[in-house]
């Protein structure tokens, strides 16, 4: 027994471990799986798995580290909590890899990216009615709808909610959903007259190149003036989008679109698991977030749909409401469920550009929001 | 008697802050959409200004070409006859 003794430092660990750890463990794996064998977001979840393992396993030097940060608390520290910098990067190249030609060419299609942020009110609105959550929280657990894993990762940081871990793992687990989500929700909200109309007479012309590198400027001085807590986001992006319009930094603006990605990415999920450790991560409101992430979701594509109704009582030219949908900031996923979904009913009905139209006004509107919230709850 | 006037008081406490917070949301709710419409419409105004001055300047432009190309025409033709 005294033999044993001696070696007492190798069991620590496993003493120290309670029933919480393991069914993180669990998650974490869980999330490796649909990473790999479902190929849903695999780019955030992995990393997020792999260290949602890593910082629920006691004493080890991951988050503390000699009476100082370890290195993921670290990576949290400097990467987000410090100025939310790795999502706010990351816009950078998003914005780099998104192209206006078709909003600029169809600008109302930008009130379609507006109302399909419906969701992420009414959420806030439940989330309050639950009781289970203060202002701050119920504004972080709303921006779920913004269908932006950077945005909701700002925003949630920004008012402080303590729900960061979860936020962002339901908010990512969704977008990867959209393909799941969205098509029962677009069918039980339109009829099948409305989903055959066509859009082939309205014909996106091709935009000056000078308006092209103009128009990142413009909205960056009008979001910056209007909704000033939404300038890190847009500017940023607008930022990414003027390096790939400008023509003369070629180099660059691929940069952005792939190493800056996928360097922001790989640290990203990682340092997000921080925030996934058990006693803050597995309790009852989780599950709430779980359900109320899934509504925001299901409220943003009715919000999108129902707009396009409406401005189809004004319009000679009608919109095919579908278009509505792809409002949703998951970009470019919910432009083709919508293209796919109208050729499903007419095979010769392209809707393609149209709805990428609105999908990236989403893009757009959804940062603009996240600052507006942002503002709204803390004045 | 005194830690059940506590606990009456906390729970009117917490009635009140939910009350508070569920105001607030319902502003935040009206607000928030005013706003995205408000903004968003700026910048639909925005857009189509943009657009429409860089095609009013391409047109001038694409005339006063235009105008050139016919003068040194006209002065190729006269240089003939």
């Amino acid at each position: 027994m005294d033999f044993l003794a001696n070696f007492e430092f190798l069991f620590e660990a496993i003493n120290a471990i309670t029933w919480r750890q393991p069914v993180m463990w669990l998650i974490g794996f869980a999330l490796i799986y649909l990473a790999i064998k479902r190929d849903m977001e695999p780019m955030l979840l992995l990393p997020i798995g792999i260290g949602c393992i890593l910082v629920n396993m006691p004493f080890t030097n991951v988050l503390s580290d000699e009476g100082g940060a370890g290195i993921i608390q670290w990576l949290f520290e400097v990467g987000i909590d410090a100025s939310e910098a790795m999502p706010i990067l990351l816009f950078i190249g998003i914005g780099a890899m998104i192209d206006f030609g078709p909003l600029i060419s169809n600008p109302k299609m930008m009130l379609l990216g507006g109302f399909a942020q419906l969701g992420i009110f009414i959420t806030i609105l439940l989330a309050c009615l639950t009781g289970a959550f203060g202002l701050n929280d119920a504004a972080s657990i709303g921006i779920i709808g913004a269908a932006d894993g950077p945005t909701s990762i700002v925003v949630a940081k920004a008012l402080g909610s303590q729900y960061l871990g979860p936020i962002t793992i339901v908010a990512y687990s969704y977008m990867a959903l959209v393909p799941i989500i969205q098509p029962p929700v677009i069918k039980l909200v339109t009829t099948k007259k409305q989903r055959l109309i066509r859009m082939d007479d309205q014909v996106i012309k091709p935009v000056p190149k000078s308006v092209k590198i103009l128009f990142p400027i413009v909205i960056t001085v009008v979001s910056g003036l209007i909704a000033p807590k939404s300038l890190a986001l847009i500017g940023f992006l607008m930022f990414g989008n003027l390096l790939r319009e400008c023509g003369v930094l070629n180099q660059l603006s691929r940069t952005a679109q792939n190493e800056l990605v996928n360097l922001i990415t790989l640290l990203l999920g990682i340092t997000i698991s921080f925030q996934m450790q058990a006693a803050s991560f597995l309790n009852v409101n989780t599950l709430i977030i779980v359900g109320l992430g899934l509504f925001a979701f299901v409220f943003d594509t009715i919000g999108g749909i129902l707009f396009a109704d409406f401005m189809n009582l004004f319009l000679k030219k009608k919109i095919n409401p579908m278009i509505g949908a792809a409002g949703i900031s998951a970009f470019p996923m919910s432009a083709r469920i919508v293209h796919k979904l109208g050729r499903k009913e007419d095979p010769t009905n392209y809707l393609l550009m149209h709805a990428i139209g609105a999908n990236v006004s989403g893009q757009v509107a959804s940062a603009i929001v996240g600052g507006l919230i942002i503002a709204l709850v803390l004045a | 008697m005194l830690v059940m006037i506590n606990s009456i008081l906390s729970a009117v406490l917490s009635a009140e802050e939910y009350a508070g917070n569920l105001l607030k949301s319902l502003e935040i709710f009206w607000k928030g959409l005013l706003a995205i419409f408000i903004v968003i419409c700026l910048i639909i105004g925005a857009t189509y200004a943009l657009k429409r001055t860089i095609e009013r300047l391409e047109a001038r432009k694409a005339a006063e070409a235009d105008a050139e190309a016919e003068a040194e025409a006209e002065a190729a033709d006269a240089e003939e006859r």
